[in-house]
């Protein structure tokens, strides 16, 4: 993964994140739109499919960046929970 | 995040997933089919093959046998020391010599690596003629689906929401149990859904209905996910390593925002100098 910053303000960001896909692009608009800081998200591939995809970000003056990073963490918690859940429950059966 | 396991073998799963998004699940989905690495043949070197098929067509059929690896003890040809050119740590071969008349299988394969095995060895690769001979080197890496389906561990692989179906003010006419195309309802004083995670959400029933009493909706936060392995790992591994594989990519988006956050620190002092 590699990191291109086109635009960066203190309410905005626009990036390209080259090498990734919907996989990462998709859930992470999600968990953005969750963030009540955040007033618009987007992110776009174009043709064709193997293109980087470039994200949009404008928060209500917080720190871009800041925004994402929580974001993430709050990803990395969620992918933990699961594979614990996961583990516990697929225990169970055996 | 509760997760609760319909069914389950090596080969199968079924799970039923609640309070989470479809973008969680869907990023789940995608990271089992195109971000889970496992071992295939990458490419064979041909030493001797008078058999029916070309050369191109029986590496296609190697490459795409499921072949069961300890994972853990390799790593991508990309990430390995030796820069993809192909070392004991990231690719073991695989020789096949066989003569006709016979019909030579998957199991007919010698791995050099005793981890690495077809995970069937009953799958077809060539019918040999009398007098046909077959002798081939076969290179295994570790590789994922993204570059090609034969790295794909996981071959069906999906979800849907959990279906909600309402019934009020019934007049039990029937009509609906008859559209039902799996047969899903039953009328016994009551009218009553037999299976409810089979529904297929078609809404039928819900326009035999002339009175709207029945409605087929979904649970939003609940999802039905069903996954199934081509054999090379189980599917317990399977879910967990997609969980992980996720979260890897998180962390390397974390650790790349990090660093901008601080390269930006750098040269906003630098402009204050400046000034």
């Amino acid at each position: 993964m590699e990191l291109k910053v086109f635009e960066k303000r203190d309410d905005e960001l626009k990036m390209e994140i080259r090498g990734e896909d919907d996989t990462l692009l998709n859930v992470l608009e999600h968990t953005l739109l969750e963030d009540g800081r955040v007033l618009n998200i987007e992110y776009n591939i174009q043709f064709p499919y193997m293109s980087d995809p470039m994200l949009y970000l404008r928060t209500d003056g917080t720190e871009p960046i800041g925004v994402l990073l929580d974001a993430c963490e709050r990803l990395l918690e969620e992918c933990e929970e699961f594979k614990s859940k996961f583990e516990a429950a697929s225990e169970k059966t055996k | 995040m509760k997760i609760e396991v319909l069914k389950l073998s090596d080969e199968k799963g079924r799970f039923l997933l609640r309070e989470t998004s479809s973008a969680f699940v869907n990023a789940i989905r995608r990271s089992a089919m195109a971000e889970v690495p496992k071992m295939a043949v990458d490419y064979i070197n041909v030493y001797d093959n008078t058999s029916s098929l070309y050369d191109e067509i029986l590496a296609s059929r190697i490459g795409l046998i499921p072949l069961t690896a300890d994972l853990n003890s390799f790593i991508l040809p990309e990430e390995c020391e030796c820069g993809g050119e192909g070392c004991p740590s990231c690719q073991v071969s695989l020789t096949l010599t066989a003569e006709g008349a016979k019909m030579v299988y998957s199991g007919d394969l010698f791995s050099m690596d005793p981890s690495i095995q077809p995970s069937f060895p009953d799958i077809p690769i060539v019918k040999l003629a009398d007098g046909q001979r077959v002798m081939i080197e076969a290179v295994a890496r570790l590789g994922t689906g993204k570059k090609h389906a034969k790295w794909q561990p996981a071959v069906a692989c999906g979800y849907k929401n959990m279906p909600k179906i309402t019934i009020k003010d019934c007049d039990k006419c029937g009509k609906c149990i008859d559209e039902c195309p799996k047969q899903l309802l039953s009328l016994n004083k009551e009218l009553k859904v037999k299976d409810l995670m089979e529904c297929s959400l078609c809404g039928l029933c819900e326009k035999a209905c002339a009175l709207g009493a029945i409605e087929v909706g979904v649970e939003e936060d609940a999802f039905i996910f069903v996954v199934e392995s081509d054999g090379s790992m189980p599917v317990v591994e399977l879910m967990i390593r997609s969980a992980e594989e996720l979260g890897k990519k998180v962390l390397e988006l974390k650790e790349d925002l990090e660093s901008i956050q601080k390269d930006a620190g750098v040269a906003e002092i630098g402009q204050r100098r400046r000034t």
